[in-house]
């Protein structure tokens, strides 16, 4: 069972997440500051990390920040709903996805599941495992891309999105589609999360992020891979 | 796509959220403000008898009625001397010739002609032609015995009682003085008789016609530029009346449009710099009266807020362990088993509620947003329905192709709390129909209507289904929901920019609930 | 009603501007008439008339004899009506004067009294015979006479009846002349003549009455010039 490192300030939400995960058989770290989960990162070595927004100190945004800059630790946020402005933020900053407070465990699990589905997943059969594109070399089975030779560093949520479009080129995916195969919610979930994936994922891997080529924006339908 | 409805930012009247929501229900798009800007002032354009006009016409009045009046009477009155100076001259000065004579009864013409002769060389102010009648005799001093500008009215002046007499003729366009002056003598003491002879002066009075007319040039020539020269001060007068006014109306305007911190610049000390110190003193008592306001509500949302995200925190521990509780239940007695059980029931219960909470006060402090994206809107309907397992309960007449801009997720809330309640308070069938329609405007209409076919909605419930914490039955036991359902729906249509409105079935079985939303432009297909 | 200020502006504008300029006018009165001498001083006034009926006086200058006959003021009197019934000298009538006086019966005379109110001339002619400017030309010159004033009121006598009294109007508008004066019923009272004083060549009789003396009336009228 995945490790999670839970960065999260109150006392009661931090018991009862640790708690409920435990349950789950999920072996869980819980801190309440974020210097201490820098620090534990090291030390515990965790595969997810837990991350309230709000965090006296050094807070999650910053946290996420910092943990983006050498890892690609799969990353999802607790927020409370009001924090419409932080949320983008924190998506900016590298965050896979998020989840609202309060949240049953069971709302916890399946996104930690989800999540962390992007790097179990082998998709394999039939397909070439190294892809070119362009500038880009997707390698499925190793799970790597490199542009112009160099090696890419992405976050988990950038490279499954990028796997998942660059498997039909030139395919057209609604937001709403990719949020429920690429990030798995169930109810309708917030768009927003896709932007600032894809956002991200042009930062990495374009050109001019202004003038995208490999992944395309079609006004009023969604987002495609090339056509190159 | 965003949009952010904030009444508040645009310097919203602090009527109460109730307004500013109904101003976003129809224009999220726009964030129209919510004060209107009066309609353009048709009369920007200077009417023809504005503040200027006005001022001018009373001053070009005032400038002119004073310049022709002195001019006039200045004129008249330097006539009446110029003229009265040389009649008073010839008449003094023709009797004074004449009184030097010495003559004979009768009077004998070559005498006469002579003496005529004379008198006349010694006209003042200048020469004469003197006529003299003498029974029938005519003489005078010129070519013609008789003259033609002596009129039968000063003959008969002076043949009658006998006196001195003028009179002013014009000729062919020349003005002449004729003088009639009857002759008589002394005959014994004190007896005066008239000789039986008058004699007459003619004179031209070009020399004063012309003197005249230079006083009319001269006034004319005065009036006309005392005329031009007056524009000038209307002109100032009408400039620093009218330049308060337009900042003033300047100022209105800008006031209207929110800006409350405008100020006028008092200038003088006079009825117009009252009233902009009057404008700036009040404006100033209505910008902190709305800053108050402003202040007063952003506290209270703020409360809301705080409150609803304090609730939050412990919940969410609460909630994160009630699986725990559930599970081991089963494994207590059984009191503390029930106990359990009703502690994860009701910290759910609280969540779903807090929840509620959070996204109605959040809508009451503007605070919500849109973020909508281009749906098909059959394709959304269904996976609502999908993801609670609902698909097999509700008939869907739901046909494809019509896309829309909607924000899914609140769409999503909407239709699953109408079908939701169709479900639990309505009965079966429950169907949900999607069709288009144009409103009176013109604009396209996403019409989307929940049936069911359960007991409808009794009369006097029915105008209240979209109050907060409203309970059809006040004695039914509480239900899943928290009672906040139905007026967060109304708040996401009104998001929206749409309506969604309750009634009862026709014929009576059932209640329908109708949702429509603008399509925006032209973004039907299909 | 913006418009009321600039109409009365306008009006006022134009009635002052057409009141340029010299205007005719009526004939208006200026102070007294010329006042002359006559020549020679001495001379007598008769009253004649013009073509067209307004009296005009003459100075008719008389010679040394003429002045030295009597000087009663009577005989004056009566030579200078005389003097007016004999006419016009030539002088005269080149100045297209008339005189408007019938002609005196041959060998009569005018008699002219001092009475009660002022002077009596009786006329040898019958008083219808003269018509109103020939009255006033007598009473002026009856009324100027010798040097008197002329404010003597005087009665005509003719034949016919005795007139009322009357002063000489020529120096009074023509226009308000007094109308002829009416026949007297009773005659005024004479003043009685101091009998036996002769007269040159004139004696002042009554032609109704005859003097007590029985002398007869001799008609001898001097004259001033040859004709």
């Amino acid at each position: 069972m995945p490790r999670v490192l839970l960065i999260e300030d109150d006392p009661s939400v931090r018991e009862g997440v640790e708690l409920g995960l435990r349950r789950r058989g999920h072996d869980v770290r819980a801190v309440a500051t974020g210097e201490a989960g820098l620090a534990a990162l090291d030390d515990f070595r965790p595969d997810l990390l837990l991350l309230d927004l709000m965090l006296p100190g050094v807070n999650g945004v910053e946290v996420c920040r910092r943990v983006r800059e050498n890892s690609q630790l799969p990353i999802i946020m607790l927020t409370a709903r009001g924090d419409d402005f932080d949320i983008v933020i924190g998506l900016e900053a590298g965050a896979d996805d998020y989840i609202v407070k309060p949240a049953r465990t069971q709302v916890i699990e399946a996104r930690i599941r989800a999540v962390l589905r992007r790097i179990d997943e082998q998709p394999g059969n039939g397909r070439p495992a190294v892809e070119f594109h362009g500038e880009l070399c997707l390698d499925r089975s190793a799970l790597t891309v490199a542009k112009a030779g160099r090696r890419l560093a992405l976050a988990p949520s950038e490279m499954r999105l990028l796997l998942h479009l660059s498997a039909t080129p030139a395919q057209v995916f609604s937001r709403q589609q990719l949020l429920e195969q690429v990030w798995e919610h169930n109810y309708h979930g917030d768009a927003r999360l896709v932007d600032a994936c894809v956002r991200r994922l042009r930062h990495k891997i374009e050109d001019a992020p202004g003038n995208p080529r490999y992944i395309q924006t079609l006004r009023g339908f969604g987002y495609r891979f090339g056509p190159l | 796509m965003r949009t952010l409805v904030k009444g508040a930012r645009k310097g919203a009247a602090p009527g109460g959220t109730g307004e500013t929501v109904a101003a976003a229900e129809r224009n999220p798009a726009k964030g129209s403000p919510t004060v209107a800007v009066a309609p353009r002032d048709h009369r920007r354009r200077g009417t023809p008898f504005g503040l200027r006009t006005r001022l001018i016409l009373a001053f070009l009045l005032v400038a002119g009625v004073s310049a022709v009046g002195t001019a006039g009477l200045t004129y008249r009155e330097a006539r009446n001397s110029v003229l009265q100076a040389a009649q008073d001259t010839a008449v003094s000065s023709f009797r004074d010739q004449i009184q030097l004579l010495t003559l004979t009864l009768p009077v004998q013409r070559p005498v006469l002609e002579g003496t005529l002769r004379d008198i006349a060389g010694k006209g003042k102010p200048r020469p004469w032609v003197v006529f003299a009648e003498y029974g029938t005799m005519r003489v005078s001093s010129g070519s013609n015995p008789v003259s033609s500008v002596i009129t039968p009215e000063l003959r008969r002046k002076a043949a009658g009682y006998p006196h001195g007499s003028f009179e002013r003729v014009i000729k062919d366009g020349v003005p002449y003085l004729t003088v009639g002056m009857p002759v008589v003598f002394e005959a014994g003491e004190g007896a005066v008789l008239s000789t039986g002879l008058v004699l007459y002066a003619v004179m031209k009075m070009t020399y004063e016609q012309n003197q005249v007319e230079a006083l009319v040039t001269a006034a004319r020539n005065g009036a006309l530029p005392g005329l031009a020269i007056a524009l000038i001060p209307a002109l100032l007068a009408a400039r620093s009346v009218l330049r308060p006014v337009r900042e003033l109306r300047r100022a209105a305007h800008r006031m209207g449009s929110g800006r409350l911190d405008t100020r006028i610049k008092v200038r003088g000390g006079d009825e117009l710099a009252d009233l902009a110190r009057t404008f700036n003193e009040s404006a100033g008592q209505l910008e902190r009266s709305v800053t108050e306001l402003r202040q007063a509500e952003a506290r209270a949302r703020r409360f809301a807020s705080d409150v609803s995200h304090e609730l939050r925190t412990p919940l969410a521990g609460m909630l994160a362990v009630t699986e725990v509780l559930d599970e081991d239940a089963a494994g207590l007695d059984p009191d503390t088993a029930q106990a359990v059980r009703l502690i994860s029931a009701e910290t759910g219960k609280l969540a779903v509620l807090v929840e509620d909470l959070m996204e109605i006060s959040r809508f009451d402090a503007q605070a919500a947003e849109l973020n909508t994206d281009e749906v098909d809107a059959a394709e959304t309907i269904r996976r609502t329905l999908r993801n609670r397992n609902w698909t097999d309960l509700v008939h869907t007449d739901v046909p494809d192709g019509i896309r829309a801009r909607l924000d899914p997720r609140r769409f999503d809330i909407v239709i699953a709390n109408l079908v939701g309640n169709a479900l639990r308070h309505g009965g079966p069938p429950v169907t949900v129909r999607l069709r288009t329609r144009t409103d009176r405007d013109g604009g396209p209409l996403l019409v989307t209507e929940v049936i069911d076919r359960g007991p409808g909605i009794r009369p006097e419930v029915l105008p209240h289904v979209f109050d907060r914490f409203y309970k059809a039955d006040a004695a039914r036991t509480r239900s899943s929901g928290s009672g906040l359902g139905l007026a967060i729906t109304r708040e996401n249509v009104r998001l929206h920019g749409g309506t969604v409105r309750a009634e009862n079935a026709p014929g009576g079985r059932g209640a329908v609930f109708t949702v429509e939303i603008p399509l925006g432009t032209g973004e039907v297909t299909g | 009603m913006r418009r009321l200020p600039m109409a009365m502006g306008a009006v006022l504008l134009s009635g002052l501007l057409t009141g340029c300029g010299i205007a005719e006018s009526d004939p208006i009165e200026a102070g007294s008439p010329a006042s002359v001498k006559v020549t020679p001083g001495d001379s007598v006034l008769l009253f004649f008339r013009s073509s067209s009926g307004a009296l005009v006086p003459v100075a008719r200058p008389l010679g040394i004899k003429w002045k030295s006959s009597d000087t009663r003021p009577e005989a004056v009197l009566s030579r200078s009506v005389h003097l007016l019934f004999e006419g016009l000298v030539a002088k005269e009538r080149a100045a297209g004067l008339r005189s408007g006086l019938p002609q005196l019966p041959p060998q009569s005379w005018v008699g002219a009294q001092q009475v009660e109110y002022g002077i009596a001339l009786d006329l040898p002619i019958p008083l219808a015979d003269l018509d109103d400017t020939a009255v006033r030309q007598l009473v002026c010159t009856a009324g100027f006479a010798g040097g008197s004033q002329g404010v003597q009121a005087v009665h005509l006598r003719g034949t016919d009846g005795t007139m009322a009294a009357s002063n000489c109007d020529a120096d009074v508008d023509i226009n308000r002349v007094a109308p002829r004066p009416s026949m007297m019923s009773h005659p005024p009272s004479q003043r009685p003549v101091p009998p036996g004083l002769p007269l040159d060549g004139h004696d002042p009789v009554d032609p109704r009455t005859k003097r007590p003396d029985g002398l007869s009336p001799q008609p001898t009228l001097p004259t001033s010039e040859p004709r």
